[in-house]
């Protein structure tokens, strides 16, 4: 089913948004995980481990889960299709890969939120903190390349999309 | 930004382009690498139920 121009895009001013919108809220995340890793000064780490709960919660997890909603509408919507080119493909893997990432990671989020709603010594739970770190990291250098995917769009059609083109160019002419 | 797909032009079916196949090696290799830094216990450690 392929959407008509304006709903096409508006379709794609939410995807563009929310993808976007997604990529600055880990790039926020991440700059309170490297606080929270390097920081001297107790109260400061604290509040770097309860927002950064609130904003996974209530920013990253809906921004994500919107983002590749979005990003399947978008396809499935216009002549890309999911399935047809292999770009379309690499990035719904990638956006896959990114939430699951995300959704496996409130787990150790809301843990160190609940240890700094009382005290957080220096140094305490340090594997958790660079892990949060590093898998901030991992998540934005995902997010741009899913970004750079859409903007170039490389060239490469599967087998699929191959065939697909070629039934609807019969079609047309006949 | 082109927001259309180009036509298929090619006769036979195209396989995975170039930059596919670069893709999926970098990927299995960090997958393998993931595996084998947990495997061996260097990977994070989570005591989250403390």
């Amino acid at each position: 089913m392929t959407m008509s121009p304006r709903i096409r895009k508006l379709a794609l001013t939410l995807h563009v948004a929310t993808s976007v919108g997604w990529l600055g809220g880990v790039a926020g995340f991440f700059a309170l995980a490297v606080v929270g890793l390097t920081s001297a000064d107790e109260q400061t780490v604290r509040a770097a481990y309860l927002s950064a709960d609130l904003m996974t919660r209530f920013v990253l997890v809906p921004l994500s889960v919107a983002a590749l909603t979005t990003g399947i509408v978008q396809s499935l919507g216009t002549t890309w299709g999911l399935f047809r080119f292999w770009w379309v493909i690499v990035k719904l893997l990638l956006t896959i890969v990114a939430t699951a990432l995300l959704l496996l990671h409130t787990q150790p989020i809301a843990f160190m939120a609940r240890a700094a709603q009382t005290s957080l010594a220096a140094g305490e739970h340090a594997d958790v903190r660079l892990q949060l770190v590093v898998t901030a990291a991992a998540a934005i250098a995902l997010l741009l390349v899913t970004t750079v995917l859409s903007v170039f769009k490389p060239p490469g059609a599967t087998r699929y999309g191959w065939r697909k083109q070629r039934e609807e160019r019969l079609v047309a002419r006949a | 930004v082109a927001d259309l797909p180009p036509d298929a032009d090619a006769d036979e079916a195209p396989g995975p382009p170039r930059w596919v196949l670069a893709f999926g090696t970098v990927a299995a290799v960090l997958v393998v690498v993931f595996v084998l830094v947990h495997l061996a216990g260097g990977g994070f450690r989570g005591h989250l139920h403390g």
